[in-house]
C-alpha cells in the first residue's frame, strides 16, 4: 500500500506538469494534442544537455525545447490558421522522427538509454516516515513539491487573476475579447508557448526526475493521457492534478500488481485512464466544459 | 496562363513540398555524416531499382495508403477518425486469429482474414460515431483513446491466449503459408496486397463520387446546412465511421498477412498517424493520396537501405516526413490567400466597373 501510493505520486507527477501546461493553451482556445510532443522533446533535451551540462541545464533545455515546438504550434495554428489537430499531429511527428534520430546521434546508435545525472529524490527527513503516506508524500523526486504549488497557481491565475480571466474570454470567445481590446494573438501566443515549456519540464521530470535516461519514443502516450486528464477533468486545473494522481494510480498498480502476484494483466490496468475517461465522457455527454473558442482558428475582423 | 492554372492546382503545394523534402533529408544525413549524394542513391537502391527495392517501397507504402484512404471518408466530412492506429491494431489482431484457427485452402482463408479484419477495424472505428451520435462524445478524444485500449488489448493477448509458446517474447504464433499474400515476384515483399490497395483506391474514389460521397462533403461543409438539405447528419456520422474503421482495419490486416506474418504489441510504427499526414498530404482525394504515401513509402525504403548501409538511424524518414507535411500545408494555405487575394481583387474591380457603368447610365439619365 505504501509503495503503490509511492509509486502514484512518482508516475503522476510528469502528468501534472504536462496536464497543466495543456490547460492553459486549451484555455486560451488551441487544442493540446500536441503535448505528446512537447514532452517527448522536453525528455530528451533534458537529458541530452544534463550528459553534458549538468540537471539545471538539462531543466532549462527540456523548457525551452518544448517552447520552441509550442512556438512552431503556435505559429501554425494562430498565425497561419492552419488545422489545429492536424498541426498538432504534424509536430508529434516531428518531435518523435527528431529525438530518436538526434538520440542515435548524440549518444550513438546502440547507446540508448545511457544513464545521465538526473535530479534524486528529496528525502524530507522526519515527515517521510510517516506510515502510509510518508514516502508518497515526503520521499519523492523534486519534481513532485514543485507540482503542487504550481497547481494552485496555475488555479490562482485563471479564477482570481485579471490575466487569468482575460485568457478565459480569449478561448471562449475571441471576437469579444478583441472588441474589449485585449490583444488576442498575444494571448495565445504565450499562453501556447507556456503550455510547451511546462509540458517539457513534464518530460524531464519523467526523463531526469525518474528514469535518468532516454529512449526513442519514451513518453509513449503520456502526452496523451494528461490530455485525458485536462477534458476529464472538465478543464480545471486542481481536478487535473486529480485526475493525473488517479492515472498515476493506475500506472503504479500495474508495477504493483505484477509484485504482489495478484492476476490481473497489467495491459488491462494501463488501459484504466482511457476507459475511466471515455466513460466520464459518456456521463457528462455535450455537458462537457470546452471552452468554446476551442480549436477554432480566430480571424482578426472576421465575424 | 499556365502558370496561373498550376498555381491553382494542388500541385502548387506538392512539387515545393518534395523539393524541400529532399533539401531537408539531404541535410540531415549530412549532420549525421553521411554524404547527401548516397542518400539520394538510397531512394533508388533501396526504393525502386530491383524487385526487393520495390517490395520494400510497397512493404512501406500499403499501411500507410490504407490508413490515409480511412481518415480521408471522415475528414470529408469534417470528423476526425484519430483512432486509426487502434482500428488498424484490430483488424490484424481479427486476421491473425482467421489465419491461425481457420484450417482451410488459400481461397477460403486469405479472403476470410481480409474481410475478418475489416469487420474488426469496423466495429472499433464505429464506437467513436456511436458515442458522438448518442451522448455527443467528442470523437477526436474517443478515438483516441480507444487506439490505446486496442494497443493494450492485443499486448495482452499475445503475451497471454496467443502468445506463441518458448519465444520468451509477446508475440503470437507465424500464421501458415496458405493465409498469406501470395508474392508476384518470388523472393520479394511486392505482393498481391497491391492488387487489394488498388480497388481500394478507386472504390474511395468512387465513393466520393456517390450521393453518399456527396452528403459527406456537405457535412463537412457545414453542419446547419446539412440538417437544411436533409441529410441524415447520425446516420452519416455513423456510416463515415464504419466505412473509415474498415480500412483502417485494412490497413492492419494487409500488413499482417503480406509482410510480418505474426502480431506483436510493436506491430505498428504508428502508421495510423502517419496516415493522417499522407491523407493531408494528398489533399484527402483518393488519387492524391495514392501518389502521398508512394512518396511517404519511397522515403521509408530509403530510410531502411540507410540503416543497413550507413547505420543511419531510421528515424530521419520520420523527420522528413513530418517537414514534407507541415511545407505542404503551409503551401496549400499560401496558395489559398493568393487565389483569395486576386479573387477579391477581381471581385473588387468587377464591383468598380459596375460603379463605373451605374454612374455612366446615371449621367445619361441626368
Amino acid at each position: 500500500m505504501t509503495e503503490l501510493l509511492s509509486n502514484a505520486v512518482t508516475a503522476a507527477t510528469p502528468l501534472i506538469f504536462v496536464a497543466l501546461g495543456g490547460l492553459i493553451a486549451e484555455r486560451a482556445g488551441i487544442l493540446s494534442i500536441s503535448l505528446e510532443g512537447y514532452m517527448l522533446t522536453g525528455a530528451f533535451a533534458a537529458v541530452a544537455i544534463s550528459h553534458t551540462s549538468g540537471i539545471w541545464a538539462g531543466l532549462a533545455a527540456a523548457a525551452i525545447a518544448g517552447g520552441l515546438i509550442a512556438l512552431a504550434h503556435a505559429f501554425l495554428c494562430i498565425s497561419a490558421r492552419l488545422n489545429q489537430i492536424i498541426s498538432g499531429l504534424a509536430l508529434n511527428l516531428f518531435a518523435l522522427g527528431i529525438t530518436g534520430f538526434l538520440n542515435s546521434f548524440v549518444f550513438g546508435e546502440g547507446q540508448a538509454g545511457t544513464q545521465v545525472p538526473g535530479f534524486s529524490p528529496l528525502k524530507i527527513p522526519g515527515l517521510s516516515s510517516i506510515p502510509v503516506v510518508g514516502p508518497a508524500l515526503f520521499d519523492q523526486p523534486p519534481f513532485t513539491y514543485a507540482a503542487v504549488p504550481l497547481a494552485i497557481a496555475v488555479s490562482f491565475f485563471f479564477w482570481k487573476m485579471r490575466p487569468g480571466l482575460t485568457l478565459h474570454a480569449v478561448g471562449e470567445h475571441p471576437a469579444a475579447a478583441e472588441t474589449r481590446g485585449v490583444p488576442v494573438f498575444r494571448y495565445r501566443y504565450l499562453a501556447v508557448v507556456t503550455s510547451g515549456a511546462l509540458a517539457g519540464i513534464g518530460g524531464a521530470a519523467l526523463s531526469i526526475g525518474i528514469l535518468d535516461s532516454f529512449t526513442d519514443n519514451m513518453t509513449a502516450g503520456r502526452g496523451y493521457i494528461a490530455l485525458a486528464a485536462i477534458v476529464f477533468a472538465g478543464w480545471r486545473p486542481l481536478w487535473a492534478v486529480g485526475a493525473c494522481l488517479l492515472f498515476g494510480l493506475a500506472d503504479a498498480a500495474q508495477v504493483s500488481a505484477n509484485a504482489l502476484n495478484i492476476n490481473v494483466p497489467f495491459e488491462l490496468l494501463a488501459t484504466a485512464p482511457y476507459v475511466v475517461t471515455i466513460i466520464a465522457l459518456i456521463i457528462l455527454g455535450r455537458r462537457g466544459r470546452a471552452p468554446g473558442g476551442l480549436g477554432i482558428p480566430y480571424l482578426r475582423g472576421a465575424r | 496562363m499556365p502558370a496561373k492554372r498550376l498555381l491553382e492546382s494542388p500541385l502548387a503545394g506538392a512539387i515545393p513540398a518534395a523539393i524541400i523534402a529532399l533539401l531537408v533529408s539531404g541535410l540531415l544525413v549530412a549532420i549525421a555524416g553521411v554524404s547527401p549524394i548516397s542518400a539520394y542513391k538510397a531512394i533508388w537502391e533501396g526504393g525502386l531499382g530491383s524487385s526487393s527495392a520495390l517490395g520494400a517501397t510497397a512493404v512501406a507504402t500499403l499501411p500507410l495508403l490504407f490508413a490515409a484512404l480511412a481518415f480521408a471518408v471522415t475528414f470529408r466530412a469534417g470528423l476526425y477518425n484519430i483512432g486509426i492506429e487502434g482500428q488498424l491494431y484490430m483488424g490484424a489482431l481479427a486476421s491473425t486469429v482467421v489465419g491461425l484457427y481457420l484450417h482451410a485452402p488459400r481461397g477460403v482463408v486469405l479472403p476470410a482474414a481480409v474481410i475478418a479484419g475489416m469487420l474488426a477495424g469496423m466495429a472499433w472505428g464505429i464506437l467513436p460515431a456511436l458515442l458522438k451520435v448518442w451522448r455527443g462524445v467528442n470523437e477526436i478524444v474517443s478515438s483516441l483513446f480507444l487506439s490505446y485500449i486496442a494497443i493494450y488489448i492485443v499486448g495482452w493477448l499475445v503475451s497471454g491466449p496467443l502468445e506463441a509458446p518458448g519465444l520468451g517474447v509477446a508475440q503470437s504464433e507465424v500464421i501458415p503459408e496458405a493465409a498469406r499474400f501470395p508474392e508476384i515476384i518470388a523472393g520479394s515483399k511486392l505482393t498481391w496486397a497491391i492488387l487489394v490497395a488498388l480497388v481500394a483506391v478507386i472504390l474511395v474514389w468512387l465513393l466520393f463520387r456517390t450521393p453518399f460521397g456527396v452528403d459527406l462533403r456537405v457535412l463537412g461543409g457545414s453542419r446547419r446546412v446539412a440538417d437544411y438539405v436533409g441529410i441524415d447528419v447520425s446516420r452519416t456520422t455513423i456510416v463515415a465511421f464504419a466505412i473509415s474503421g474498415a480500412l483502417g482495419g485494412l490497413a492492419g490486416s494487409v500488413e499482417l498477412l503480406g509482410n510480418q506474418y505474426s502480431l506483436s504489441p510493436e506491430f505498428s510504427p504508428g502508421w495510423g498517424y502517419t496516415g493522417i499526414a499522407v491523407a493531408v498530404l494528398g489533399a484527402g482525394a483518393a488519387w492524391g493520396i495514392a501518389s502521398a504515401a508512394l512518396f511517404f513509402g519511397l522515403i521509408g525504403a530509403a530510410a531502411v537501405e540507410l540503416q543497413f548501409t550507413e547505420q543511419l538511424s531510421p528515424d530521419f524518414a520520420v523527420v522528413v516526413q513530418a517537414v514534407a507535411l507541415i511545407v505542404v500545408l503551409l503551401g496549400l494555405k499560401l496558395q489559398g490567400q493568393l487565389l483569395l487575394r486576386r479573387s477579391s481583387r477581381q471581385a473588387m474591380e468587377a464591383e468598380a466597373g459596375a460603379d463605373q457603368a451605374a454612374a455612366a447610365g446615371g449621367a445619361t439619365v441626368a
